[in-house]
């Protein structure tokens, strides 16, 4: 056991101390709250700058009115441009307006595509939506005065419904979970992470077996410990590098969201960043916006419970991996040269690939058939849990798929190991699979 | 008594026999070497020595005790093809590769730096290993293999890599670590320092042991009753007093009258009867018996075996 201990040491401090994993460790979560803090900002930002649309106005019907200068999303004000609509174009050449909004001269009867924008840029997609909703409401309005009805009356009839998604637990005792699109995004991106840091992990326990093997050091260590040990300290030691940038990643993240809450984006406590995006989520709705963002779907994932997310993501890349790197490690331990790399790697991450397609299935339907199927076979259920981990799930479920992955990784190490400690030194000669089932037999 | 002992040991690998039944016996403090063409089973045996491998059947004794895995930090290898971690230290490697054999992280310390002087190594103890010359990484690897002051040390080709001067270096230490009791396997190509090193051998040929003893026994064994004869004078003379005694098998003209002639003897013969003969005739310088080399030794051996094993494995 202490020499499983050095080599586990060996294989971290080895490459904890390289640039790229100081690298790639700090570059994480920095990205992650770069792209949070965008996102957020971007969402709630009322500081784009201002866009000027000049308005070509041949009915004379808006000019008179005041149209209101701005909103609280976008930056936008409307002044009058010349009637003549080449002018017009010349004045926002010279730089004048950022677009031309052109108005025909009978908009209220005929105003299907007679209304043109004029831009020498694009203008943001947003602009243009409030301004078109922004013109129909003019014109409702218009159409409301000439027949005597009042908003308050046309806001009564007008309908909008928008449905709220909630999971109605199989216990009754449980309360029902409001849902919405952010589990999509979280499962999506469970997922996706496990099968990143599996396949990134995996694959460094399969070039540190090779390194092992063509630098010939194997042969020396192995005259000092067993082949199971060095492959179980390797595997181990590689985990624990991982489970380091898993952390880090976490803590940092979590840090830097935090920074990026109340520096940044002035925020306190991250609730009121859910109550605001809420909020806004309801007042677009009610003032009939459609917003780019959906608000709601945004404050969802201040709605995520993060002490059943985080320990299942947890339990199951460390599983997964613990699973696929014994295979790695075998396969590492089968080839001479890079070359022949392809044909071992294929039946190892042939089942990581296809478990992060199907991935999708579960994605679509989590509570399907075959989504709990895939979430409790061995080979797929490392990626394919976390995606249902988003969602609510039977606890049934995990435990069985939980199980399954222990018990597959113990089969799997016993028999890696065989393969490994005959390949490992098998020098200048092509390995069959059939020899390589055969030493899975020897005793 | 002998160190280390292999009681008929067979290793198959596949229908393949790598090992058919070889026994051998390594007394305490002896420089042993183990011959053989390549594929004959050497690195198997090695392997087998170490614990690396088991063998199907056989078993290996240390000291009389059958070997165990708690053995393996009183044994020392080094392997013919060597190979270091790339991107550590030399000294990090060192500790780490003694701390495996069970040294405390102290003592390894301690061991290192004897060695580093020894090899004069301060210098670039802190470098990593790719940034080291080849002849480096072997002083390395051999430091890394005798650090822990193993009781038995295998050195597989332990001269192959190294420039002369360093060869030297390590030949001294091997000598230095058998006159402080370490007995040593010397699996080699080299049959000069099989004769200049080696107390005993063994040589392994497909799968088995074709020949083993101590090395002035075998020659003794392998001798064909040939003389190797210094003298000035009349060649002619030579051939007269020898006559019947004996027929030459090479002569060598060695200038201003002197020769060098070696013959072999006749079954009726003896060397005290030759010498009568010529003392008279010529003038002898030298007079001494022929002891086959352990190259033409093993090169006979071998070829009464299947010639394309001996031209596709020995290179020497």
């Amino acid at each position: 056991m202490k020499k499983v201990l050095l080599i586990i040491g060996r294989e971290y401090w080895t490459r904890v101390r390289k640039r790229s994993f100081l690298f790639m460790t700090l570059l994480g979560p920095l990205l992650a709250a770069l792209l949070y803090g965008a996102f957020i900002w971007i969402a709630l930002s009322e500081d784009t700058p201002t866009v000027r649309i000049g308005i070509c106005d041949q009915s004379e019907l808006f000019l008179g009115d005041e149209i209101p200068l701005q909103n609280r999303n976008n930056k936008i004000s409307f002044p009058e441009a010349p009637r003549i609509v080449d002018d017009a174009k010349d004045s926002m050449r010279a730089g004048k307006y950022d677009a031309i909004l052109f108005i025909p001269r009978d908009p209220i009867n005929n105003h299907n595509n007679s209304f043109v924008l004029f831009y020498v840029n694009r203008i943001p997609v947003s602009s243009i939506k409030y301004t078109e909703e922004l013109i129909s409401k003019m014109i409702e309005d218009y159409k409301l005065k000439q027949n005597n009805i009042s908003r308050a009356q046309f806001e009564m009839v007008r309908t909008r419904i928008s449905m709220e998604q909630s999971k109605v637990s199989v216990d009754k005792a449980e309360s029902d979970k409001k849902e919405d699109g952010a589990p999509y995004v979280i499962a999506f991106i469970n997922s996706f992470l496990v099968y990143i840091l599996i396949l990134i992990y995996g694959t460094q326990v399969l070039r540190g077996v090779m390194e092992e093997k063509q630098s010939r050091i194997v042969e020396v260590i192995i005259s000092s410990v067993k082949p199971i040990q060095l492959m179980m300290g390797k595997i181990l030691g590689i985990a624990a590098v991982g489970l380091t940038q898993f952390f880090i990643w976490i803590v940092f993240t979590g840090i830097s969201f935090l920074v990026v809450s109340y520096f940044i984006l002035g925020f306190s406590d991250p609730s009121q960043i859910q109550q605001q995006l809420e909020m806004m989520g309801q007042v677009s709705a009610t003032e009939g916006m459609t917003d780019q963002l959906n608000m709601d779907t945004l404050a969802g994932f201040f709605r995520i419970d993060l002490w059943v997310v985080l320990p299942i993501l947890f339990f199951f890349f460390l599983g997964g991996y613990l699973l696929y790197s014994s295979m790695f490690a075998a396969v590492g331990a089968l080839v001479d040269t890079d070359s022949d790399t392809q044909q071992f790697m294929l039946p190892v991450t042939l089942p990581l690939i296809f478990s992060i397609a199907l991935a999708q299935v579960a994605l679509k339907n989590p509570d399907g058939n075959l989504a709990i199927f895939l979430s409790m076979f061995p080979l797929t259920s490392p990626i394919v849990f976390p995606v249902r981990a988003a969602f609510s799930f039977d606890i049934w479920h995990l435990i069985v798929a939980a199980l399954l992955l222990v018990l597959s990784i113990l089969f799997t190490a016993w028999l890696a190991g065989k393969i490994y400690r005959t390949g490992i030194l098998m020098y200048g000669k092509r390995i069959t699979w059939t020899e390589v089932i055969k030493w899975v037999f020897q005793k | 008594m002998s160190l280390f002992k292999a009681e008929h040991i067979i290793k198959r690998f596949g229908k393949h026999i790598a090992l058919d039944n070889v026994s051998v016996e390594i007394p305490k403090g002896v420089i042993f070497g183990l011959l053989g063409p390549n594929g004959a089973g050497k690195t198997t045996l090695i392997r087998i020595m170490n614990r690396i491998i088991a063998p199907d059947e056989g078993q290996c004794y240390l000291n009389g005790n059958p070997l165990t895995d708690s053995d393996t930090a009183r044994i020392g290898y080094m392997p013919e093809e060597r190979g270091l971690y790339k991107k550590m230290g030399v000294s990090e490697h060192i500790i780490y590769l003694a701390r495996l054999k069970g040294m405390s992280k102290q003592d390894a310390r301690q061991a290192l730096a004897v060695w580093l002087d020894k090899f004069d190594m301060h210098a670039w103890k802190n470098k990593r290993i790719e940034e080291l010359s080849k002849g480096m990484q072997q002083k390395v690897q051999f430091v890394a293999t005798v650090i822990h002051n193993p009781s038995f040390l295998i050195l597989d080709e332990p001269f192959s890599g190294f420039d002369p001067v360093n060869a030297d270096l390590v030949k001294n230490q091997i000598l230095e670590l058998k006159k402080n009791g370490t007995t040593i396997v010397l699996s080699t190509h080299s049959m000069a320092s099989v004769e200049e090193l080696c107390d005993n051998i063994a040589m392994i040929h497909r799968g088995r042991c074709v020949l083993d003893g101590r090395v002035g026994e075998i020659r003794e064994q392998y001798k064909t009753g040939e003389y190797e004869i210094v003298f000035t004078g009349n060649m002619i003379a030579f051939t007269a007093a020898l006559w019947a005694g004996g027929t030459i098998i090479s002569q060598t003209d060695l200038g201003q009258g002197m020769w060098k002639v070696r013959i072999r003897l006749s079954r009726n013969a003896n060397v005290n009867g030759l010498l009568n003969e010529l003392i008279h005739k010529v003038e002898i310088k030298s007079l001494h018996e022929y002891l086959p080399g352990m190259h033409e030794i093993f090169v006979n051996l071998v070829k009464g075996g299947s010639p394309e094993t001996v031209s596709a494995g020995f290179t020497e």
